[in-house]
C-alpha cells in the first residue's frame, strides 16, 4: 500500500504535472482522478481513504496539526496538506452525484463519510474556517510558483473552497460524451473552445438532452462568455470532448475509458525573428497533462527529435525543423515515442494564431502560443490566413484592436504589437465567430510587467532592477496595492485613472511581494519577488561543441585539445 | 454623423399625454473634456431630441434614469485603452561593428551585474541581452554588442545559433602570465555566492581589478600548484562544469592557424544573392559602392534592397577563387581585408613591461585578441590611437605577429 507522502506527491504532480506556469489551476479530484492515481501508485482506489485516515485523523477527529504548521513558508515542495485538500475536493464532486441541493450538511456527509466518521454535519475536529488557512496557504502556494489560484468561498460557507474546485464531474463527463456520440453529426467536425462551449450550452436547454443538474448549472452560470470561469469551463469541455474524439467517438464512457487521457501531444507556434533569417514558425510541443515525459521523441522525415523539457508545460521548440505556412494551414500529425499513453504530436490547422511573448521573459523577442487568448495591456503577434482579413479589419475599424504593423508572410498576414483595446465586443458581426472569442478580453484589469533584470529559472527579479509594472483598466477609476507578503502591510494604495501609465515603485528591498488591482468588483493580482544579488545561483551550463580548430574545440576560455 | 456618435443607448421612458418619450445616450467622439457642442447643437440631432444637460453622464447616473438593465456594451464604448504603439525593434546585427564602442568607463558595477545575471540565467535570445544592458543602464542597442564582445574576449561568454541566442561558459581557472607565478583569474559563469566561496577557501589570495567596458576580474594568487588543484577539487564538488583551462591565451594562440589558414578553414560560407543587395567594398579607410563585375577579394557591406527602411547591414568576404561568401566575426575580416590590400598591421612591444600596443586600425581578428586577453586575464586599455594589451609576454607577442603577418616593432 502506498504511504500518505507517496498519494501527496502523485496526486500534486497530477494535479500540477504538465501545466504551464500562468494559469488557472483547479483541483479537479473525483473518483476518476483517484483511480488515476491508484493506477499510477499500482494500488486500490480504497487505500486513498485508508491513508487519509490514518495521517488526518487523531482519535477520530481531524486533527490539522499532523500535516499543516502554521506560519511554516516552504512554497518549493509540495504541501504536505495537499492530499487532505483533495479529499475534501472528492467529497465537493460525490456531493453533486445524487442531484441533492447544495449545502453544508450535505457536503459533510461525504466528506464524513470518506473520513470514516459517523458524525452528522461538521467534521469533528474541523473547527469551522480550519480549512480556510489550508486554502489560503494553497493559493500562496500557488503564486509563489507563478500559478493563479481559483478557489474561493462563497459567503461564509467555508466548505464551498471545496466546492469552487469542482468543475466537471466523472458522471459529467459521461453524459456528454454520451451526447457526443448521438448526435454525432452534429460533433463531427473541429470545434473551437468557443464554439463548442456555445454548442453544448445550446443543447443544453434543449429537453431532450439529459445533464446531470450540475452540469446544466455550470453551462448556464459559467458557459457565458464573460463568466468568471467561462475559460476554465471551455478547456474542460474541450479536454473531454477531445479525449472522446481521440477515444474513437464512442456513446458509452467504460472504465477504461474513465483514467484515459489524451492520446495526443498538442504543439503550439514558436515565432522567432532573426536579422538574417527573417520570420520563422516553429512547433512548441505542450507537455501532457498527469504524465511525466522524461525520454520520449518525435519521430520527423526519419529522424528522431527528443522531447526535452524546457519549463513547466512546455517542450522546447523544435528549432531544427522550421514549418512551412503549408504546414500551419493543413496541420500536422507526427509520431511520438517513448510516451505509454501518446501516440502522436498533433499540430491542429488553424485559420489564425494568437502568438504573445514569452511571459518569463518578455523582451526575448520570442512570440508563441503560450496561452490561447492575450493579456490585456500586452502586445502580442497575431498571424491569420487571408480569409480572416476582413474580420480583423473590422475589430480595428470598430477600435476593438489596434495594431502597428502587418505582413505579408507567403499568403498569411502578420499583425505585429496588437492590442485589445475595447471591452465592447459583443455588438461586432465577423464572420470568424472563434476569432472574437480569442481575442475579447475577459479581465477588466490587468497588470504588464516589463524590464528589469530577472532570474528566469527562480522568477524572481533582482533588487535594485525590478519590472516595471503598468497597469490596463477599462475603467475609469482603478485601485493598485502593493503588499510586502512577509509582513502583509500595504506599501503602496494608489487611486488613480490613468490607464496605461508605469507606476512609481522602486524595487529597492528584497522580497516577496503582491500586486493587486480592483476595479467595478474585479481583482487581478500579480505575485511579484525581488531576490537579492547575494541570493543568485549559477545556472548549469548546457555542453556545447564549441569552435572546431585543428583537432581542438574552443569554447570560452577552455580549449579542449582532446588530451 | 457615424464618425462623431460612434454609438447611442435608447431608452423608452415615460408616456406623456399618449406621447412615448425616449431617452438617447449618445457616445459622442470628442477632444478631451471639452462638450460636444457642434455634434449636440446639430439639426439633424435637434429635429429627434434635445440634451437634457450638456454634461457627459455617468453609468450609475444613466442607470438611475432607466428602469431595466442598462445594455452595458453600449454605455461602455467610450472605455477604451488608448493604443501607444510600441517602438518596432527589429533583430540587429549583432556583429556589426562599424561604430565604434563608447566605452563607459563609470559602469563598473552595472558590468559586474550583467555577468551575474548572464551566469544565473544561462543562456537566452539576443534581444534579451539587448534588453538586459538597456535595463542596467549600459547601452544604446548598438553599443550592446561591443559589450558581448568584450565578454566573449574575457571568455565569458559565447554566440550560439549564427548570434540569434547567447550562453554563458563554464565557470573555469585560467592561468595569466608565467612572470605572475601561480596567478590565476576567473572566466565565465560568475556569481557573488562563487567568488565568496573561493575568498572562503584560505589558501587563496582573491584580487578584484577593473576593466574599461567590462566588469571586474577576479584573479586568484595561490602560493603552489598544489593549491590551485585543491581549490578546483572543492569547486568542482559544488559545480561539477567546474574547469581548469590552463594557460588558455597561450593554447589559443597555439592551435589558430596563421591568417590564410584562417580565411582557407575557419571563415564559413555562406550563401548570399548578392543581386538583391547594395554592396559596398572596404578599401581600406571606409566602404565605397562597389559597381565591378565580377566582384573582386575583400570585404563588403551589404543591404538589403528589400529592407531599405532597416538600418541592418551584413558583413562577408568574397572569395572569388572559391566563388563564395564567408563570414567571420567583423574585426577580422576587415583585417583580412586591410592584409589583401596591401596594409601589413604594424604592432608596437614594450617587452620589459610586456605590453603591446595594437593601432585602432589593425584591431586584430577576435580569436586572436582572445589570446592576448586570456593572457592577461584583462581587456585592453584604450589608449589615443589604440589599444595596449598588458601581461603578453614574448613569446605570445611573437606567436601572434608571426601568425597574424604583422610587424613587431620594438617600443621604447
Amino acid at each position: 500500500m502506498a504511504t500518505y507522502e507517496e498519494w501527496n506527491q502523485a496526486l500534486f504532480d497530477y494535479t500540477l504535472v504538465g501545466m504551464p506556469k500562468g494559469i488557472r489551476i483547479y483541483l479537479a479530484i473525483d473518483d476518476e482522478a483517484i483511480a488515476w492515481v491508484a493506477d499510477e501508485l499500482r494500488t486500490s482506489a480504497d487505500d486513498f481513504l485508508e491513508v487519509i485516515r490514518l495521517r488526518c485523523l487523531s482519535n477520530s477527529a481531524v486533527d490539522l496539526d499532523r500535516i499543516f504548521a502554521a506560519g511554516h513558508k516552504d512554497y518549493d515542495t509540495p504541501p504536505r496538506y495537499f492530499a487532505f485538500l483533495c479529499a475534501m475536493v472528492l467529497a465537493a464532486h460525490r456531493m453533486g452525484e445524487n442531484e441533492e441541493t447544495h449545502s453544508p450538511l450535505a457536503y459533510f456527509t461525504h466528506f464524513n463519510n470518506i473520513l470514516g466518521l459517523q458524525v452528522d454535519g461538521r467534521s469533528a475536529g474541523l473547527k469551522g474556517g480550519a480549512e480556510q488557512e489550508l486554502w489560503e496557504d494553497w493559493a500562496l502556494w500557488l503564486r509563489y510558483n507563478g500559478f493563479q489560484p481559483t478557489a474561493t468561498k462563497t459567503g461564509e460557507q467555508y466548505y464551498t473552497y471545496a466546492r469552487s474546485q469542482a468543475l466537471l464531474r466523472g458522471l459529467d463527463k459521461t453524459r456528454l460524451w454520451r451526447h457526443f456520440g448521438l448526435n454525432n453529426d452534429k460533433y463531427s467536425g473541429r470545434f473551437g473552445k468557443g464554439e463548442l462551449t456555445a454548442q453544448v450550452r445550446a443543447d443544453a436547454k434543449l429537453t431532450t438532452t439529459r445533464f446531470p443538474k450540475h452540469l446544466r448549472d455550470l453551462l448556464d452560470t459559467e458557459g457565458k462568455i464573460g463568466a468568471t470561469r467561462y475559460d476554465d469551463l471551455s478547456d474542460a469541455l474541450y479536454e473531454t470532448f477531445d479525449i472522446w474524439v481521440d477515444s474513437g467517438r464512442p456513446i458509452d464512457r467504460s472504465k477504461a475509458h474513465q483514467i484515459a487521457a489524451s492520446s495526443t501531444l498538442r504543439t503550439g507556434l514558436y515565432r522567432t525573428e532573426h536579422y538574417l533569417t527573417g520570420t520563422n514558425f516553429y512547433l512548441l510541443p505542450r507537455q501532457p497533462r498527469h504524465i511525466q515525459a522524461n525520454e520520449a521523441s518525435v519521430l520527423y522525415q526519419n529522424e528522431s527529435s527528443p522531447l526535452v523539457t524546457s519549463r513547466a508545460g512546455w517542450f522546447e521548440p523544435f528549432l531544427s525543423l522550421p514549418l512551412s505556412f503549408s504546414d500551419i494551414k493543413h496541420g500536422l500529425t507526427l509520431p511520438v515515442q517513448g510516451i505509454e499513453r501518446i501516440k502522436s504530436l498533433v499540430l491542429s490547422p488553424s485559420e489564425f494564431w494568437i502568438l504573445p511573448p514569452d511571459p518569463d521573459d518578455v523582451a526575448s523577442g520570442v512570440y508563441a502560443s503560450w496561452t490561447d487568448r492575450p493579456e490585456l495591456g500586452v502586445p502580442f503577434v497575431l498571424l491569420c490566413s487571408p480569409n480572416l482579413r476582413n474580420d480583423v479589419e473590422r475589430l480595428r475599424s470598430e477600435s476593438l484592436i489596434g495594431w502597428n504593423q502587418e505582413t505579408e508572410l507567403d499568403g498569411w498576414i502578420e499583425y505585429t504589437s496588437v492590442m485589445v483595446l475595447s471591452d465592447v465586443w459583443s455588438e461586432v458581426r465577423v464572420e470568424h465567430k472563434e476569432l472574437v472569442n480569442q481575442l475579447r478580453p475577459r479581465s477588466h484589469i490587468g497588470i504588464a510587467l516589463r524590464g528589469g533584470l530577472r532570474d528566469i529559472k527562480s522568477g524572481a527579479w533582482l533588487v535594485g532592477y525590478g519590472p516595471e509594472v503598468i497597469v490596463h483598466a477599462f475603467a475609469k477609476r482603478f485601485n493598485v496595492t502593493l503588499s510586502d507578503l512577509s509582513t502583509n502591510a500595504a506599501i503602496i494604495n494608489l487611486d488613480l485613472s490613468k490607464s496605461g501609465d508605469s507606476l512609481p515603485i522602486e524595487w529597492s528591498q528584497s522580497g516577496d511581494y503582491l500586486l493587486r488591482v480592483q476595479a467595478e468588483g474585479q481583482q487581478y493580482e500579480r505575485f511579484v519577488r525581488i531576490a537579492d544579488w547575494s541570493n543568485v545561483r549559477l545556472s548549469s551550463v548546457a555542453d556545447h561543441v564549441g569552435l572546431k580548430i585543428a583537432g581542438s574545440a574552443v569554447f570560452g576560455a577552455f580549449i579542449d585539445t582532446g588530451n | 454623423m457615424r464618425e462623431r456618435i460612434p454609438s447611442m443607448y435608447c431608452e423608452k421612458t415615460t408616456v406623456q399625454r399618449g406621447i412615448r418619450e425616449f431617452y438617447f445616450f449618445l457616445n459622442i467622439e470628442c477632444d478631451d473634456d471639452d462638450i460636444p457642442y457642434d455634434v449636440l447643437h446639430r439639426p439633424e440631432l435637434q429635429n429627434i431630441a434635445r440634451p437634457i444637460e450638456e454634461q457627459p453622464f455617468t453609468y450609475d447616473q444613466i442607470k438611475s434614469m432607466t428602469s431595466r438593465e442598462v445594455d452595458l456594451e453600449s454605455i461602455k464604448y467610450a472605455r477604451r485603452i488608448g493604443y501607444r504603439p510600441p517602438e518596432i525593434v527589429h533583430p540587429d546585427n549583432p556583429f556589426d561593428f562599424a561604430i565604434a564602442s563608447e566605452l563607459n568607463d563609470t559602469a563598473q558595477e552595472s558590468n559586474n551585474y550583467l555577468l551575474y545575471w548572464m551566469s544565473a540565467v544561462g543562456k537566452g535570445t539576443w534581444q534579451t541581452f539587448r534588453e538586459a544592458c538597456r535595463s542596467l543602464r549600459l547601452s544604446t542597442n548598438t553599443e550592446a554588442r561591443h559589450i558581448f564582445r568584450r565578454f566573449r574576449l574575457l571568455g565569458h561568454v559565447e554566440y550560439l545559433n549564427s548570434g540569434s541566442h547567447w550562453t554563458i561558459c563554464p565557470p573555469c581557472l585560467v592561468k595569466v602570465s608565467e612572470r605572475q607565478g601561480s596567478r590565476y583569474f576567473l572566466s565565465g559563469a560568475q556569481v557573488p555566492v562563487l567568488i565568496r566561496e573561493i575568498q572562503d577557501f584560505g589558501n587563496v589570495k582573491v584580487e578584484v581589478e577593473s576593466n574599461h567596458g567590462g566588469p571586474e576580474s577576479v584573479f586568484l594568487k595561490f602560493n603552489s600548484d598544489t593549491d590551485v588543484q585543491e581549490l578546483l577539487t572543492v569547486l568542482r564538488e559544488m559545480y561539477t562544469h567546474f574547469r581548469d583551462a590552463g594557460p588558455a591565451g597561450t593554447k589559443l594562440a597555439d592551435v589558430l592557424p596563421e591568417l590564410n589558414g584562417w580565411y582557407r578553414d575557419i571563415l564559413s560560407p555562406i550563401g548570399v544573392a548578392s543581386d538583391r543587395y547594395w554592396l559596398e567594398k572596404w578599401n581600406g579607410e571606409d566602404f565605397v559602392a562597389s559597381v565591378a563585375e565580377p566582384l573582386g577579394e575583400g570585404m563588403y557591406r551589404l543591404k538589403s534592397l528589400e529592407k531599405r527602411d532597416q538600418e541592418l547591414y551584413y558583413y562577408y568576404y568574397f572569395a572569388p577563387e572559391r566563388n563564395q561568401w564567408l563570414q567571420g566575426d567583423w574585426y577580422g575580416l576587415r583585417f583580412l581585408a586591410n592584409y589583401h590590400l596591401g596594409i601589413q598591421a604594424e604592432l608596437t612591444y614594450e617587452p620589459t613591461l610586456e605590453q603591446l600596443f595594437v593601432p585602432k586600425r589593425y584591431h586584430l581578428p577576435d580569436l586572436y585578441e582572445r589570446t592576448l586577453v586570456l593572457a592577461a586575464g584583462k581587456l585592453p586599455s584604450v589608449v589615443p590611437g589604440g589599444l595596449v594589451y598588458e601581461t603578453i609576454n614574448p613569446p605570445l607577442a611573437e606567436t601572434i605577429r608571426t601568425k597574424l603577418y604583422a610587424q613587431l616593432i620594438k617600443g621604447r
